[in-house]
């Protein structure tokens, strides 16, 4: 073997090595949270860690599972403060606890400002958008990309469960 | 000797290109799920009709590779012991009253392929009472009944995801 066929077969070498570490990332585990154990919550706990709203916020919640793809939170909103928002990279599954309220929905946001990667806040909405009622037991789902608001009725409370996944 | 060293390095570099492209593949291939809304009414409605030959209900809101949303109805009988092999049931009560017991040893239970089991009987396990608000989530591998109180029925949201 020559000094030429070695230089060839180590440039392959090289070549290939990219294969190798693909291959090992392909493998890499899609959620790396640790796995979850059998979990009771009582409504009066999820109650009281909802009596508090977050500093300089008119809203609570409160997260049950984390996972990189998915959550779930039990979220309290009051009837002033709120704001619209649209998550580019997660979907709203939500189902209503309690209270009263509305959902609107649509349009586009003008003045929002980005707060994480893919989320924006604030500003106000324009263009068609929709006003729905929501009472409990209602459930919603809100692709990914659609500004909307959730605002508790004139002296109520809405608590409900959002379902968060990943689009 | 140039010429198989050539063919054996192609052959060596595919892989490189061919990985790339499978890493790629969509995860989810269920196509995004459109705006949705369904009143508390339409979901009652929607739990009326029991699942064929049963007295339990449930109405899938969604159906993902990884995951669903299911809003599901118990009465105080005929339901069964069930076991996930690989998917985490994170449940909230919307209505009603019952109990889910799970743990314990499972014995006589019915392979219905693809990880999951019904029927069957549970000893040693644990009985949680449920009531409106209440949540639980079930990890993939423990046993569980839900069950209505003597007379009542039980409604959740059932959030399912695959571990």
């Amino acid at each position: 073997m020559s000094v030429r066929h070695i230089a060839v077969a180590a440039t392959l070498l090289l070549a290939a090595a990219p294969a190798f570490a693909t291959l090992a990332l392909a493998q890499a585990p899609l959620r790396d949270t640790p796995a979850e154990a059998m979990k009771f919550i009582p409504q009066e706990e999820t109650a009281k860690a909802l009596m508090t709203l977050l500093p300089g916020q008119t809203y609570a919640y409160e997260f049950v599972s984390d996972h990189e793809n998915y959550f779930i939170l039990f979220a309290k909103r009051v009837d002033h403060g709120n704001s619209p928002e649209v998550h580019e990279h997660w979907i709203d599954n939500i189902t209503i606890v309690s209270g009263e309220g509305s959902l609107t929905y649509g349009g586009e946001l003008v003045g929002a400002k980005p707060t994480a990667p893919g989320e924006a806040r604030g500003g106000s909405f324009t263009g068609a958008t929709t006003t729905q009622p929501i009472k409990p037991g209602d459930f919603f789902l809100m692709p990914a990309g659609i500004p909307h608001m959730l605002s508790a009725a004139k002296g109520k409370e809405l608590t409900y469960l959002v379902f968060k996944t990943k689009r | 000797m140039l010429k198989i060293f050539t063919i054996a390095a192609v052959l060596a570099a595919m892989p490189a290109f061919a990985t790339p492209a499978l890493a790629q593949a969509p995860l989810r291939d269920t196509p995004p799920d459109s705006f949705k809304f369904l009143s508390a009414q339409e979901l009652d409605q929607a739990l009326v009709a029991t699942e064929r030959g049963q007295v339990y209900s449930g109405h899938v809101i969604n159906d993902h590779e990884n995951y669903w949303v299911e809003f599901m109805k118990r009465l105080d009988h005929g339901n069964m012991v069930e076991f996930h092999a690989h998917w985490i049931d994170y449940i909230t009560v919307l209505s009603g009253e019952g109990s889910v017991t799970y743990g314990g040893v499972l014995t006589g239970a019915n392979s219905r392929g693809a990880g999951e089991t019904r029927g069957g009987t549970l000893s040693g396990a644990t009985v949680q009472p449920l009531k409106p608000g209440d949540y639980i989530q079930i990890p993939a591998g423990v046993p569980h009944l839900i069950n209505a109180a003597p007379g009542q029925e039980l409604k959740f949201v059932l959030f399912k995801h695959r571990i």
